[in-house]
């Protein structure tokens, strides 16, 4: 008993729960008015290209339902494959992943598999976006399409499909933790760890994996194609902590989470930040954030 | 938690009690002025099919007396005409009807406030040599209480030889445990006399209460039956006799079947006195009839009698609330909700429990407060699984949000309806209570577990949903707990403990429950080089 008293304690001391969280780290470190620059998917890419950090193309933003009838040439246009997200929501809701084959049809991943989608799809996607389906709390929102980056091979082989990015935690502009997310059959192509996906802790000075759970529990190989997870390189690691870091210097944000993809050919490119960063980062890399946080203090 | 906030949250503390104290000492506290009583609503319901004949029924009613107080009296008579006559001892309900065809209902309810009573009858009492004239007819033989039966005698004089020598307490005594203990209790119906009851050697309320009465009159002593029910929950159709005695101007009761000697508990209901029958009616007509009560909070009967204290003191809540008129039912809901959510708040941010919106919860716990907790989350699943299915099923013809909630929230008002009609048909559910669920937030629930089918799939629906539940059954608990209600409504200062409970919530900085739960591979390996 004495044993488990210890170790709780020990959970305690080391690992940052949501509470501490939002009482230590999110509330006193990012001010709120900071926070809709993040919030806002749009807003967020602007301020990170004037902050000089590579973002993934914007094909098109439609802000209300006049701009439905422009989104269909806009979007044949662009000729490769985009991906449709709202600008607000948040835990990945909402997105939607079309790929153009080669018969120039468009098709959309999911649990059962590819199935074909039309202009009329998307249309209908992104009307219900603007509705505010997937934003919780407001009743609209923007909508826009974005080019569909190509992960680096080294990342692609590793899973099933999905978009591998790397999440950076950063604190007051220095990287403390870093995870890569990989996608599985399970979490049908989609690189959130409470869906399925699968995490690796990667070491920050060799931007190596060095551990990998899936669902809470530590894996060494992944589930669908056996490839082995420990000792993963990600490509080109020092750009992505430059560009993790430049994405910290663009906010008024003290700790925050950059979600950085490796695309095969323009590099590492920021999707996304977030102001209120998951926890289960702590798990894949089996340290705690508060023990991060202190030795990164010492590093200082 | 920092400094401040340990002091805010004792100052809370601190605050609420002092105010409480204050008031409670202050105030002085006849008959409960300050605390909300539990009260009985009381119905007796009776049906009876006519075909085509004069009807009349006759029910004696409740009436107020110091021990029992009765408010809010209604009467649902259909097509029957109602009338109160009043006679000695009994005041009757009167229905009649002329030429009645097919079945009719009748319904009396009350909101019925008992105490028990207690007399300590001094052991050297005397029986009076004589008794003012208006006590004479309670000295009198009658029908049913032979008390000049030679046998009835000569039992008295067995059983209490003394009589007339001895105290009025010893004879008394001695009379109660005979019928008490002597006669063996039976579970007859219909009335039992006085002597019936003695050459058996045994009887039922009616029997022990007749023939304690006739030893009483025997032996000099003013005695009465008392005819009314003991009230509990739920429905009954069985009454009850007791009796009283003249003991130094005040009728002392005595029940010899329940073993209460100069006593009354606060469940008897006393309804008439002397020998008066509960019901009467017309032959043939199928007649039927129940008595059924639930327990409701009702303000302190002092403030209730009479606005009579002019000015409105911050001594008692309640004489604010009779003032303004705010009803006991709105009060239990308003001020027991931040209860409620003291709960949601706790499971959330310590717990770690997940549900279907922040506030959903304690919302459903206060809709489920009169349906009850198990009917309650039965018929939420149903209308939620109907309206997940009908929302499903929409999928197909593409509306946009808003147009597609009016559709579901129409669909759940359709589903409410036919269950409230399924309930009254098969006499399981009141449809009113149904009516109280809340209409947009079943709508958005059903929204909500739609949008996380399709992104997260079955299993974090069954999650959120185990969580909501879980945390519904929790605040529920907590709102319909009848002490803290009555705690709140007298004393809703306590409310501040409710925001202290929130600081404390607010500023915990430890690990949720369930975080601890999903970190446990870690707690299990080797400390982490740093």
């Amino acid at each position: 008993v004495i044993g488990w008293v210890r170790r709780l304690h020990r959970l305690g001391e080391e690992y940052v729960g949501i509470n501490r969280r939002n009482l230590e780290l999110v509330d006193p470190l990012n001010p709120r008015r900071a926070r809709p620059l993040v919030d806002d998917k749009l807003l967020c890419k602007d301020r990170l290209e004037s902050g000089g950090v590579r973002v993934p193309r914007t094909v098109k933003v439609v802000e209300g339902f006049g701009e439905l009838g422009r989104l269909g040439p806009a979007l044949e246009g662009w000729g490769g494959g985009f991906v449709i997200k709202p600008a607000r929501s948040s835990g990945g809701k909402g997105i939607m992943v079309v790929r153009r084959g080669a018969d120039g049809v468009w098709r959309a991943p999911g649990r059962g598999g590819p199935r074909e989608v039309s202009i009329e799809d998307v249309r209908e996607h992104v009307a219900q976006i603007l509705c505010g389906m997937y934003t919780t709390g407001k009743s609209w929102d923007r909508a826009f399409a974005e080019e569909l980056v190509e992960p680096a091979v080294e990342l692609a082989e590793l899973g099933t499909g999905g978009l591998p990015d790397v999440r950076v935690i950063m604190h007051r502009e220095q990287p403390v933790l870093a995870m890569l997310r990989v996608a599985t059959a399970r979490s049908g192509g989609r690189a959130n760890l409470h869906q399925g996906a699968i995490g690796l802790g990667v070491d920050l000075e060799t931007g190596l994996s060095h551990r990998a759970i899936c669902r809470g529990r530590e894996i060494r190989v992944h589930p669908d194609t056996g490839h082995p997870l420990l000792g993963v390189a990600i490509p080109r690691w020092l750009d992505v902590l430059e560009a993790a870091t430049r994405s910290a210097r663009a906010f008024e944000l003290g700790f925050l989470g950059v979600d950085v993809v490796i695309d095969a050919r323009r590099g590492p490119l920021v999707l996304e930040v977030n102001a209120r960063p998951g926890l289960a980062i702590q798990l894949a890399n089996g340290q705690g954030l508060r023990a991060a946080l202190a030795s990164a203090e010492v590093g200082r | 938690m920092r400094r401040g906030d340990l002091l805010a949250v004792a100052g809370l503390c601190v605050l609420a009690l002092l105010l409480v104290g204050w008031r409670a000492l202050s105030t002085p506290d006849q008959h409960g002025s300050l605390l909300p009583r539990p009260h009985h609503r009381l119905e007796l319901s009776m049906s009876l099919v006519g075909v085509g004949q004069d009807i009349a029924l006759r029910a004696a009613l409740p009436s107020s007396s110091p021990r029992q107080r009765i408010t809010g009296e209604m009467v649902s008579s259909g097509e029957l005409a109602y009338s109160v006559e009043s006679g000695p001892g009994v005041r009757r309900g009167q229905w009649e009807g002329r030429n009645v065809e097919g079945e009719h209902h009748v319904v009396y309810s009350a909101t019925v406030r008992t105490f028990a009573k207690r007399f300590e009858l001094a052991p050297d009492l005397r029986v009076p040599q004589s008794h003012p004239p208006h006590l004479q007819p309670y000295l009198l033989p009658g029908p049913e209480v032979q008390s000049d039966a030679p046998e009835v005698r000569e039992l008295l004089r067995r059983i209490a030889p003394q009589a007339g020598v001895e105290s009025l307490t010893s004879t008394l005594r001695r009379l109660f445990e005979h019928t008490r203990d002597e006669i063996e209790p039976a579970g007859f119906t219909g009335t039992t006399d006085a002597l019936t009851c003695l050459r058996l050697g045994e009887g039922s309320c009616g029997g022990k209460s007749r023939l304690l009465v006739a030893l009483s009159r025997a032996a000099g002593i003013p005695s009465r039956l008392v005819g009314g029910v003991i009230l509990r929950e739920g429905r009954w159709r069985s009454t009850h006799v007791w009796t009283e005695v003249w003991v130094q101007g005040h009728w002392v009761p005595m029940c010899p079947l329940n073993d209460h000697f100069a006593a009354v508990p606060e469940d008897y209901l006393a309804i008439y006195r002397g020998e008066h029958p509960l019901i009467t009616h017309s032959a043939d007509i199928n007649f039927r009839y129940h008595f059924e009560s639930r327990r409701v909070l009702a303000p302190p009967t002092a403030w209730a009698r009479s606005a009579r204290l002019p000015v409105v003191t911050p001594l008692s809540s309640w004489e604010v609330f009779e003032r303004f008129q705010v009803p006991v039912d709105l009060l239990k809901v308003v001020l027991m909700l931040p209860f409620g959510i003291l709960v949601v708040v706790l499971a959330r941010n310590v717990l770690g429990i997940e549900t279907f919106g922040t506030f959903v919860p304690a919302l459903l716990a206060v809709a489920f407060g009169e349906i009850g907790l198990l009917m309650g989350m039965l018929l939420f699943a149903v209308i939620v699984l109907c309206g997940t299915g009908v929302r499903v099923f929409l999928e197909r013809f593409h509306l946009l949000q808003a147009p597609r909630l009016a559709v579901v929230l129409t669909a759940v008002v359709a589903v409410m309806l036919l269950i409230g009609i399924a309930g009254a048909a098969t006499g399981t559910v009141i449809p009113s209570w149904i009516s109280l669920f809340p209409l947009a937030i079943l709508t958005m629930v059903i929204e909500r577990v739609t949008v996380t089918l399709e992104e997260e799939g079955a299993v974090t629906v069954l999650r959120l949903a185990a969580g909501t539940g879980l945390v519904v059954v929790g605040s529920y608990a907590v709102m319909q707990a009848e002490w803290l209600q009555l705690a709140v409504i007298a004393f809703p200062e306590l409310l501040l403990f409710a925001v202290a409970g929130f600081v404390i919530a607010g500023r915990w900085l430890g690990m949720r429950l369930l975080e601890i739960v999903r970190f446990r591979t870690v707690l299990s390996e080797p400390r982490a080089t740093t």
